[in-house]
């Protein structure tokens, strides 16, 4: 392995030397950091556009049918349109692209000491296969009757039945992320078993790296499962097929499927609707994992960083998150207790859904030992970590609600559920996202960030994330219904519930908060662009940190490193009381760190 | 600034904030501060369960983020600091695992009985019990309500259907049969927590006992289709001579269903479908 890995490193070296064309260096490279660089701008894009149709949802729920800046005045369906663009814009083409598609690329060759992925070239057509997926589910907004309307979940018999081309561009769209995402997947895993430096064990990993390889496992197993099921609704659109369409259902009027009742088949019945969410959610569930893991692998690092401390329980912080995959396949009836299937599944479904309650308990509790007794840097990496633990909290607690199935069944599909959904992919995930960004950004771009303008960014956002988010929930366990296009009755609008009238203000006032979430966005693009000519120069290691990635030259060429890379100990050896330094990367044999010029000390 | 002290002057607020809270949160009429009104045995044991998650979680919550915060402030860096070197307890590890895998276990465990009561279609009160029975056909974008007319039996010329009405007796146990025609909906009462997704081809019974009369508010609260907000019902509670004389008028006023007209023809709507168990 390691002979392979520097044959192989050196094989980079000469390739690195050839001059490469335009067209080559920024669209179809094959170079890891390249692909991670153009996942991260991709998913900034599409970020801005899913957090504008998250405004516009927002603008509807405070003031209904008023004219929508930028949108123009809504319709029932373009506001149903919206919130399903919102959610698969930011899920699919957000989320899981930047988590696994920009990180994945990015830390898990440098961090392994490797010059790049094993499967350079299948890496470049997971990002070429991402686009296509994304400009499908857009695409919708282009067609006759708009994009989808039937929810980002898509349950049939709706999304069998709705007019227009929305439904089946959304589903072709979200295979193509699906076949995105598994080929990343093969070739993380497979970098990760097979092209890791010597002496670099599966234990010396880096936590980014374990999350990141735990994800792909969860992505190559689950996405499968998805990709079936969105064949099936395409083939019912399109194919006359009936996988979820039962005898004797209505469309318009008139029977659609099955016998109509004067001797006349329509069109073969006897699907069943509940199939889909079975095979849904066993995507689904494991996906909000997929979308949580490299979060939690990311602020691993950057506490530990931060805090000058080795990870507080390495292992066990591993194996949680082995914990969460494995159980993750086994929970996702939890999203279906109210929806008709056998209510003594839903006892076995919340047994498991407690459980994995678990292993996210244990990682609070290490990550919380990981700062015990630290000497805490408030860096912005390190500020956003911090209140990754913090939102975290709030969004596992509030699971425990609707793992109570009693509890579930008035909580279930109301604002209490956007609550929650929001606090784990928004107030942790993208956070870990921010932190990730602005922690690695002197490795990727060779410059530092504005940390003014960062400290401005992450305040914001902390305050009004829960300015938005927090009241979901107690609007929410008033029974707010989500998705419905007018929510509490108002003098001006009595197409709201009455029993809600007391809540319009809530709804008034998240959607100025969200409004204002979104302003708070403008510094971190600022910093983004602008560093990337107004940066100071980054040093070589500016956080001091251990993993293999700061030893490569900034930026890393392609093929990452200089010379080969030895490993000697694990990547969180921070203030060893035997050590004159409280650090030592990981390739330095008698923990001797670089000098301290390197560091961001000196640079300042 | 001296910390400790700053600590000792957060912590009078929060414990006010706390207790006048848990007044707050306690009272029993009107909407509460965070659930509305119950109006159901079923509903109370729900919100029993709620308010043992909260103050569960409450704990846990405070906890977490104080120490979370707590630790923020003691350790930060100093000058010439050095942090703890270690990389973990074996014992601590264990201790946190297993006290929350045991009070998860038994927080499971004890929303069993609740569960099978309100779902459990073994255990639903039937006709000798003094139940009443109504279908529910649910279709883009309004309730069906068909009650059995004074006679208490289906299929008969004093049946009758109400559109985006649910009347029924208080302190009597009902027993819904919901069917949709189209696409799945879900029938959600909030002063009941009561929530049941219609589904497609099949027949989902549900029950409730409401114990104070009044008017209520009926939601649909699963995505149905462009007008899916507008699919809403009302629910009336009436003391049960009331509902007796009220069916009574309805049923005369209505007289009776033709199942074999046209528009009625949908087989979903005839009254044998709503007894297939499957």
């Amino acid at each position: 392995m390691s002979a392979a890995a520097s044959a192989a490193a050196s094989d980079h070296g000469d390739h690195g030397h050839h001059e490469e064309s335009f067209i080559q260096k920024y669209f179809f490279t094959v170079d890891h950091k390249m692909i991670a660089k153009q996942f991260l701008f991709s998913g900034i894009l599409l970020f801005i556009l899913g957090g504008l149709l998250a405004i516009a949802v927002r603008w509807q729920l405070a003031w209904p049918f008023t004219s929508v800046p930028m949108f123009g005045k809504f319709s029932p369906e373009n506001y149903y349109a919206a919130v399903t663009m919102h959610a698969s814009v930011m899920i699919f083409l957000v989320i899981i692209p930047l988590l696994v598609g920009f990180f994945g690329n990015w830390c898990i060759p440098l961090m392994l000491g490797a010059p790049d992925m094993i499967f350079p070239r299948l890496n470049m057509w997971s990002f070429w296969m991402f686009w296509p997926g994304a400009i499908f589910m857009l695409a919708g907004f282009f067609v006759e009757g708009g994009p989808s309307g039937a929810g980002w979940t898509a349950y049939p018999p709706l999304s069998a039945i709705q007019e227009g081309n929305g439904v089946t561009l959304w589903a072709l769209g979200v295979l193509f992320t699906g076949f995105s995402g598994v080929m990343g997947a093969v070739n993380y895993i497979t970098t990760v078993l097979k092209f890791r430096a010597p002496g670099m064990t599966l234990f010396r990993m880096p936590l980014v790296v374990w999350s990141i390889f735990i994800t792909s496992i969860l992505t190559l197993l689950a996405t499968p499962v998805l990709a079936s099921n969105l064949i099936m609704v395409f083939m019912d659109r399109v194919a006359g097929t009936s996988f979820f369409c039962p005898d004797g259902l209505v469309k318009a009027g008139q029977i659609y499927s099955g016998p109509d009742g004067v001797g006349q088949v329509v069109k073969a019945g006897g699907g069943q609707v509940l199939l889909f969410q079975h095979l849904f959610w066993f995507y689904s569930h494991p996906a909000v994992y997929i979308m949580i893991l490299p979060g939690m692998g990311i602020v691993s690092d950057i506490l530990a960083t931060f805090s000058r401390k080795p990870i507080f329980g390495y292992k066990p912080m591993v194996f949680s998150m082995a914990g969460i995959t494995g159980l993750g396949f086994f929970v996702w009836g939890h999203h279906m207790f109210q929806s008709g299937m056998n209510p003594y599944l839903g006892l076995t479904f919340m047994v498991s859904t407690m459980f994995i309650a678990l292993p996210s308990a244990v990682k609070v509790f290490n990550w919380l030992g990981t700062i015990w007794r630290g000497q805490l840097h408030f860096e912005v990496p390190m500020l956003f970590a911090l209140s990754f633990v913090g939102m975290f909290i709030i969004g596992g607690l509030s699971g425990i609600f609707m793992a109570a199935t009693p509890v579930d069944i008035h909580i279930h599909d109301t604002y209490f559920i956007v609550a929650h959904i929001h606090y784990v992919v928004f107030a942790s995930t993208v956070m870990s996202i921010f932190a990730a960004v602005y922690y690695w950004y002197p490795k990727m771009f060779g410059r530092m960030m504005n940390k003014t303008l960062g400290k401005i960014h992450f305040w914001l956002t902390l305050l009004f994330l829960n300015g938005t988010f927090m009241l979901m929930h107690y609007v929410g366990t008033q029974g707010h219904p989500r998705r419905i296009a007018v929510g509490a009755w108002s003098e001006e609008h009595s197409a709201g519930y009455e029993f809600l009238a007391d809540f319009h203000w809530a709804n008034q006032f998240m959607t100025v908060s969200a409004i204002c979430l979104g302003l708070s966005q403008i510094p971190f693009f600022i910093n983004v662009f602008a560093s990337l000519y107004r940066g100071a120069k980054a040093p070589d290691n500016p956080w001091r940190a251990n993993s293999l990635e700061w030893a490569a030259p900034t930026p890393p060429p392609h093929g990452n490193f200089v010379g080969p890379i030895q490993v000697y100990r694990g990547p969180y050896e921070f203030s060893h009381p035997d050590m004159k330094e409280d650090f030592a990367p990981q390739h330095i044999e008698d923990g001797t760190p670089v000098p301290s010029s390197t560091t961001v000390e000196a640079a300042n | 600034m001296n910390w400790k002290r700053f600590g000792a002057r957060l912590l009078l607020p929060i414990l006010t904030i706390l207790s006048l809270s848990s007044v707050a949160f306690g009272q029993e009429s009107g909407h509460g501060l965070l659930l509305p009104e119950a109006i159901s045995e079923h509903a109370e044991k729900i919100d029993d369960l709620f308010w043992l998650i909260f103050w569960l979680t409450g704990v846990v919550f405070i906890g977490t983020e104080g120490l979370l915060i707590y630790f923020i402030i003691k350790y930060r860096a100093k000058e010439g600091g050095k942090a703890y070197h270690t990389h973990g307890h074996y014992k601590t590890e264990v201790i946190w695992t297993a006290i929350p895998a045991i009070i998860l276990m038994l927080l499971a465990v004890i929303q069993f009985g609740v569960w099978q009561d309100i779902k459990d279609p073994e255990t639903f009160p039937t006709a000798e019990d003094g139940a009443v029975q109504v279908h529910v056909l649910a279709q883009q974008f309004s309730w069906n309500f068909r009650y059995q007319g004074p006679d208490g039996e289906w299929g008969t010329d004093d049946d009758f259907t109400v559109e985006n009405q649910l009347i029924v007796p208080k302190d009597r146990p009902v027993v819904l049969q919901m069917r949709s025609i189209d696409v799945i909906h879900s029938l959600y009462m909030p002063v009941l927590r009561f929530k049941q997704d219609l589904v497609p081809g099949l027949t989902i019974t549900g029950w409730f006992e409401a114990n104070k009369a009044g008017k209520y508010e009926i939601a649909c609260a699963e995505l149905c289709g462009a007008s899916h907000y507008l699919m809403r019902a009302g629910m009336e509670v009436l003391e049960p001579d009331d509902w007796d004389a009220k069916m009574a008028e309805l049923s005369a006023k209505q007289g009776g269903i033709d199942y074999e007209s046209p528009t009625q023809n949908f087989r979903f709507w005839r009254p044998s479908e709503f007894d297939e168990k499957k």
